[in-house]
């Protein structure tokens, strides 16, 4: 500590206030002790002044709210988790999709599929646009010109065409998360014919489909249920992706990478309905919905545990909510 | 007050997990102290944290110092937990109000417990006047005299400059202080030059105690 500063004039609060004064008093050594007896002893008239202040800093003690210790054992070992997760997110594994097929998938485009895609942002939309914004809170259902219907999550936002007659494809520019009925074109209003999604860097191809969009963080994720969709990313020169059901393609901005899974893909539309009914759910299934959409690492240690099957009806609304089920379930 | 040591900070930039938990077992309980003077919802807390130091881990090797890195904590968790709490209440309908904080710094009560009888009268004082501070100056006042920051890290964690860091620490240690002034008996801690004032004090404390005998009559 340096004394360089004229404390001759100092008033009982100026010695409250000041830094090297402070760290005397609250953690006194030998060097700072002898420099203030030495510059009490030339000045003082400052004694009550130096008094002062030092009970006046002593008496201010607060009272503190400190955790306990368990509390702090179980908030790191939650967060060793989520750094290791966001370790994992940093380096994906990189799966390049095989060589690109032709489209027989659209034969299969009348099916009924369900996708979960997240997205980044909405892009922009040109002229005569209509724009439905979710709720604030809970799911809202819209129907779409051509009678398809869209459940709109918490915050999310789709646009599209007001006149989608002249329009050669449906298409839909989407923010947030989003769950698709989409009637096969068929069946469907007289012009159009494809289906598109745009998602951000993402462009999703789908001809009688049903599917499911959410925005969240940096990643672009696609879960189809059934049915074939084509899904291609602005950035990516290895396009498009051709997705079964059951398949899951995540797709990190940031990095610029893919992965490529397969998953339960009932779960990752689960949050549309107030109460989803599924079937047959292995806690493992669980465990990898819970990483790819809260983000958290989840390692079920016992086997038989992992691969043990739960059925009944769902409530998602967070993370929160999902959690509290699944611990009243298994116990 | 605690303080990391160098080599973990070292490790800790350099992707030891061993290092991190040392860390955040140092300041998980300082950054919850302080979070509970800006709001008892504990949960909000917890997730503040949380976040904070996932984002820190991400980022530690921009981090250049340790003196950094405490002012970093405190910044982004106080940015973190306001803005939740904002989001928190305007779900439960509240009026928006980002302006909207409070900052609960209480007086220890365990010190008034254990304080010798002649200074209950002063810490009682104390506790009032710190009523009488605006949350900004509370929260000045802790992390000046709790966490024992100097003014460069409290103005960067407040978000004002150097110098208004400066006047809102001489303001709120002057209402502090002036609870003093106000008192009849200035107790303790004389010394000879301050007796001439202890004295004057004194006979204006009896002649309180001579009105509290008209009033008995």
């Amino acid at each position: 500590m340096e004394y360089s500063k004229d404390y001759s004039s100092y008033t009982t609060n100026d010695f409250i206030a000041d830094d090297a004064f402070l760290q005397w008093v609250r953690s006194p050594d030998t060097a700072s002790d002898a420099w203030w007896q030495t510059w009490l002893t030339a000045h003082p008239h400052k004694q009550q002044q130096v008094d002062e202040a030092r009970a006046f800093i002593i008496q201010l003690q607060f009272a503190e709210q400190l955790p306990d210790q368990d509390a702090v054992n179980a908030s790191l070992a939650h967060s060793l988790l989520r750094i290791e997760a966001a370790e994992r997110a940093a380096v994906p594994e990189v799966k390049q999709r095989p060589v690109r097929k032709l489209y027989w998938w659209a034969a299969a485009a009348a099916l009924i599929a369900g996708i979960m895609i997240t997205v980044k942002y909405l892009l922009p939309a040109s002229p005569e646009m209509i724009k439905i914004s979710g709720y604030a809170q809970g799911v809202r259902t819209v129907k779409l010109p051509d009678n398809s219907m869209v459940r709109l999550n918490a915050g999310a936002a789709l646009s599209y065409r007001k006149d989608w007659t002249s329009a050669t494809n449906r298409e839909i520019w989407l923010q947030g998360e989003a769950f698709f009925d989409i009637k096969p074109s068929a069946t469907a209003m007289r012009a159009a014919k494809g289906f598109v999604v745009h998602s951000g860097n993402a462009l999703i191809d789908v001809l009688g489909t049903s599917f499911n969009v959410r925005e969240g963080g940096a990643f672009t994720t696609v879960t189809l249920n059934t049915g074939k969709i084509r899904l291609s990313f602005n950035d990516l020169p290895d396009n498009p992706f051709i997705l079964n059901p059951g398949d899951f393609v995540q797709y990190q901005t940031t990095s610029n990478k893919i992965i490529r899974k397969k998953v339960n893909p009932a779960l990752y539309a689960v949050w549309k309905e107030e109460r989803q009914y599924l079937e047959k759910i292995t806690l493992q299934e669980l465990a990898w919905y819970i990483e790819d959409t809260y983000n958290y690492r989840v390692k079920i240690t016992d086997e038989q545990l992992a691969a043990q099957q739960l059925s009944g009806s769902l409530q998602v609304r967070d993370e929160t909510s999902l959690l509290e089920t699944l611990s009243l379930h298994s116990s | 007050m605690q303080h990391i040591d160098p080599a973990v900070w070292e490790a800790c930039k350099a992707g030891d997990k061993g290092a991190y938990a040392a860390i955040y077992r140092l300041y998980y309980p300082r950054l919850y102290n302080y979070g509970y003077k800006l709001t008892d919802n504990v949960v909000l807390i917890e997730d503040s944290i949380q976040e904070i130091f996932v984002r820190f881990w991400i980022n530690r090797e921009q981090l250049n110092a340790i003196r950094e890195f405490r002012s970093y904590l405190f910044v982004s968790f106080r940015h973190c937990l306001l803005r939740l709490l904002s989001q928190h209440r305007q779900q439960q309908g509240d009026l928006p109000d980002e302006e909207q904080y409070v900052f609960a710094l209480e007086m220890s009560a365990e010190q008034q417990r254990l304080a010798k009888e002649e200074e209950h009268e002063q810490l009682r004082t104390l506790r009032s006047a710190m009523d009488h501070l605006t949350p900004r100056q509370r929260e000045a006042i802790f992390f000046r005299f709790y966490e024992n920051m100097d003014y460069d890290e409290i103005a960067a964690i407040l978000q004002i400059s150097v110098k208004a860091t400066y006047k809102l620490m001489a303001r709120a240690i002057e209402v502090l202080r002036s609870a003093y002034h106000t008192m009849p008996l200035v107790p303790a801690l004389m010394t000879l030059a301050t007796l001439a004032t202890a004295l004057g004090s004194l006979q204006l404390s009896m002649a309180i105690m001579d009105t509290g005998i008209i009033y008995k009559c």
